[in-house]
């Protein structure tokens, strides 16, 4: 029932998906040879055309910058809307009356919005990788590509393989993807909890609801940080610094790993502590009337 | 046959603010018949056809159907009809068919596409396209062509004309699984009589004023189930 359930899940969403990756895609390649165009005629040192092409480079990068920010929005506020209207709208007496649990039914649902994010950081990716190949202007002309960028970043690899840096570089950068995806995905689920609070606690003004709920939540969060933020601050202006500043190369690249770990372990917890509160909303609380 | 699709027994379910529906409910349809869950406005008949879908927890008491405490796995044994349209609008009715065909074993695909055939419904339109009446239309025939134990139809009439009403009813006849049970749920009786085996009378707070099978009732009382029910919900002040 779950795989039937995540095939009509990713069938409604697949449209804005298209749709968003057909507009970032467009936008990469219009960006990237303006800015190629901006970078090529500042580079041939025009100074009376200079002030034009960087402030063009400058508005280019600065738009598309933006499109690229705001396009997740695009992508996951339809997404949001389908999760509401398919599971406390009028589409919630078909969905809860087909033969499947209703975790089974959350579930799909977490992992469709995922699997989508998953696919738009992988076009972001691409594009993001288009524009390095094409905004450095070759030395060959008419030659598009250029692979400078590439080959920078290996002679980087290269410098640090030989430092023995290489392991802990990998090892850390996994570990910030790890961390920016478990936020990713907290975020995710707590806007579902969210959806699903004001779902149950008010009969009318449901959005508004979890929309308070939303920025409640949100609210406490960052009172949260800021709060852990002092404590740190607090905790490292004793002796604290010194002990660190002492410590041996090889303890501290330990050191930052496994407080890195530690903020994965701790997002995905929290993670889950929304996803299964949800669970249980759903479950126990929901009533459609 | 005397197997009993649906029981409830000591049911009870309040909405907020103390507006209590349903109080200490005890009421069992049997297989294969047509009832007929009658009542005023506001009598509980929805809610306890939602109680018995799983849209609604119960407050106490219990929800058998087939025998089995009312779970998941009893959806594959319902084919519900609420009283508003409930598909998603971005489906074509071919896509709608594939849904129904995928998520229920017994959704007899051929029947359905006849029936839509029999309305002029293009498989290929977008639901968001159909009109009000056509959407309700589409969804009698998902319901109607799946081959379930226990139909509940909640006011299938109620709001529309007279031709609209008796082609529901024909379909409703023609159509479901002579094995199972169909429950319908009206305020409109005097078109659903015609068709009713069993019938119950739900008054406030979803007491059964009178039940029974409408041929013995209706030789008993020398009168319409029509003109009973307004009588019963006549003759007292708070139903």
């Amino acid at each position: 029932m779950y795989s039937k359930l995540l095939k009509y899940d990713m069938k409604a969403g697949r449209r804005t998906w298209w749709i968003v990756s057909i507009i970032i895609s467009a936008a990469t390649v219009i960006a990237a040879f303006l800015m190629r165009f901006c970078v090529e005629y500042i580079e041939r040192d025009n100074r009376s055309v200079f002030p034009i092409y960087s402030t063009i480079l400058f508005f280019v990068a600065f738009l598309y910058i933006m499109l690229i920010a705001y396009s997740m929005y695009g992508l996951l506020i339809p997404l949001f809307i389908r999760f509401y209207k398919h599971l406390y709208t009028d589409e919630g007496y078909l969905t809860f009356t087909l033969p499947a649990k209703r975790s089974t039914i959350l579930l799909s649902k977490t992992v469709s919005v995922s699997l989508f994010s998953l696919m738009y950081f992988a076009v972001i990716a691409i594009c993001l990788a288009l524009l390095a190949l094409v905004v450095p202007p070759s030395e060959e002309s008419g030659q598009i590509i250029n692979p400078v960028v590439y080959e920078t970043i290996i002679r980087i690899i290269g410098d640090l393989k030989e430092e023995g840096w290489l392991g802990w570089i990998i090892l850390y950068l996994v570990e910030g993807v790890l961390f920016l995806a478990a936020i990713w995905f907290f975020n995710l689920v707590l806007v579902q909890f969210c959806i699903t609070m004001g779902s149950v606690i008010a009969k009318r003004l449901k959005v508004l609801a979890s929309l308070g709920i939303y920025f409640g939540i949100n609210t406490a969060l960052s009172v949260l940080t800021r709060l852990l933020t002092l404590c740190i601050q607090i905790f490292f202006s004793g002796g604290t610094i010194e002990v660190l500043q002492n410590l041996s190369l090889e303890r501290s690249q330990v050191l930052l790993a496994l407080v890195l770990f530690g903020l994965i372990i701790a997002v995905i917890t929290m993670s889950l502590t929304v996803y299964f509160a949800t669970r249980n909303l759903l479950e126990r609380k929901l009533n459609l009337a | 046959m005397n197997d009993i699709v649906f029981k409830c027994t000591d049911l009870c379910k309040s909405y907020k603010k103390g507006v209590l529906v349903l109080k200490d409910l005890n009421i069992e349809f049997p297989a294969g018949k047509i009832v007929g869950l009658l009542g005023p406005n506001g009598c509980g008949k929805s809610t306890l056809i939602k109680l018995a879908c799983g849209l609604l927890s119960a407050d106490s008491g219990k929800i058998y159907i087939c025998g089995k405490e009312r779970s998941e796995e009893s959806n594959s044994l319902i084919s519900y009809l609420p009283e508003r349209t409930y598909f998603s609008s971005w489906m074509k009715v071919n896509e709608l068919l594939s849904y129904f065909s995928d998520f229920y074993s017994d959704f007899d695909e051929a029947l359905a596409r006849k029936m839509l055939a029999d309305l002029g419904i293009d498989p290929d339109a977008k639901l968001r396209a159909l009109s009000k009446g056509t959407k309700e239309k589409v969804q009698l025939v998902m319901v109607m062509a799946r081959r379930a134990k226990i139909y509940f139809l909640d006011e299938p009439i109620a709001g529309v004309d007279p031709a609209a009403r008796d082609y529901i009813l024909q379909t409703i006849i023609g159509n479901y699984n002579p094995e199972a049970t169909v429950v319908i749920t009206t305020h409109l009786l005097y078109d659903i009589e015609p068709i009713l085996d069993n019938f119950f009378f739900m008054g406030y707070n979803g007491e059964i004023k009178l039940s029974g099978v409408a041929d013995e009732v209706r030789e008993e009382y020398g009168k319409s189930l029509d003109e009973i029910f307004k009588e019963v919900f006549k003759c007292t002040q708070n139903y």
